[in-house]
């Protein structure tokens, strides 16, 4: 297979797109995508501060990589979960991104949630209810609020994620299964800034994860292979396979899954619930002060509140 | 399978495959995802039309993550 812009040896293919690159022209033409994304969305500037979430694995460090070598203000955040157990996988994970942020002089912030809280997520999931079996929905609380509380106390004007098109579009697929419709009204790439809650962008959102794992082979980024312990048989993989397996057969069907849906929200299929400004400002968790729809403890103080 | 043929590496285990053949077409025979994996050969990325040829050694690189 040739390169459709220089006629070399192609690296990838990708069938979606009807394109094949070489290792030169993917490597230009990934950054050239998603710079493109980030306009269209106006997710940020080159004035921004922005901070990234990183944790280690090819989606993160590759969109990193991309954003600095597009020249933008970025610092990363690593939260070490304290998944240690078998195989040391947050220190492991962590190692990678503090070697990925020292190799281009970057700012990494990393934020220790056993040293901080005094537990780790298995000792959290032990003691309590939620996550007993599988913590990832802890995982998932835990992480936002740390990502939102580090990204408001330090000032920045936006926080990066980097969750592909793969992500969003199992996300999506579950969460159309579930008709959970107040989830179905916040799956844009950009989640607006709102009283308490910094703006959350993705600008990978049209990138599929084997991209992402290309960009971050071909570019010689180091990043954790192995797999969270607690990941096995997630439901999001159940259904990312699902739409690899589509994908073979009708090339592209994730990305139109994904993009009719944001064409659905545009149109105003799915109304979000609006919550006045003032509200969100008076519900504050009077312990740590964030947002809460409740006006008491938030989620993720009651998590460590033993009383 | 005889020293003729190609090995497929995956999560650490060697998984022998035919020859002259796509390397899509060796995955599919041993019911690996194309989508899901990525594959390296003499540490360059190779596309899925690519021919396996004997002696081959090529690693498939799990491109889907969870969690």
């Amino acid at each position: 297979m040739r390169c459709r812009k220089c006629g070399g040896k192609a690296v990838i293919n990708m069938r979606q797109h009807r394109l094949s690159l070489c290792k030169q022209h993917y490597l230009e033409w990934l950054p050239t995508q998603i710079l493109k994304f980030i306009n269209k969305y106006r997710m940020f500037s080159e004035h921004d501060r922005i901070l990234v979430a990183v944790s280690g694995g090819k989606d993160s460090l590759a969109l990193w990589d991309i954003l600095w070598k597009l020249g933008f203000h970025t610092e990363g955040l690593y939260i070490n979960l304290g998944i240690d157990a078998e195989i040391a996988y947050s220190n492991h994970s962590m190692k990678f991104a503090q070697e990925f942020a020292d190799q281009r002089s970057l700012t990494l912030h990393i934020a220790d949630i056993k040293k901080d809280h005094g537990e780790s997520i298995p000792e959290i999931s032990i003691r309590t209810r939620r996550g007993r079996d599988k913590p990832c929905s802890l995982c998932g609380l835990i992480k936002r609020h740390v990502m939102n509380r580090f990204a408001l106390d330090g000032q920045y004007n936006v926080l990066v994620t980097a969750h592909n098109l793969d992500d969003e579009a199992a996300i999506l697929l579950a969460n159309t299964l579930d008709w959970s419709l107040e989830f179905l009204a916040r799956g844009e790439p950009v989640l607006p800034s709102k009283p308490g809650f910094i703006k959350k962008v993705k600008p990978f959102y049209r990138t599929y994860e084997r991209e992402a794992a290309a960009y971050a082979i071909l570019q010689g980024i180091e990043y954790m292979r192995d797999e969270c312990p607690f990941s096995k048989d997630s439901k999001q993989l159940y259904y990312k396979k699902y739409l690899n397996e589509w994908e073979e057969t009708r090339p592209g069907t994730k990305l139109r899954f994904y993009l009719n849906y944001l064409k659905a929200i545009s149109q105003g299929a799915f109304p979000a619930r609006q919550e006045p400004a003032e509200q969100l400002a008076k519900q504050r968790c009077p312990q740590c002060g964030q947002p809460t729809n409740t006006g008491s403890l938030c989620a993720f103080c009651k998590l460590f509140d033993k009383t | 399978m005889s020293k003729t043929n190609a090995t497929l590496l995956l999560h650490g285990k060697k998984i022998l495959c035919r020859t002259n053949i796509p390397l899509r077409k060796a995955m599919k025979e041993k019911n690996i995802s194309v989508s899901d994996h990525l594959a390296v050969r003499a540490g360059e990325l190779i596309t899925d039309d690519e021919m396996v040829k004997t002696g081959d050694r090529i690693e498939l690189i799990p491109v889907i993550s969870g969690g």
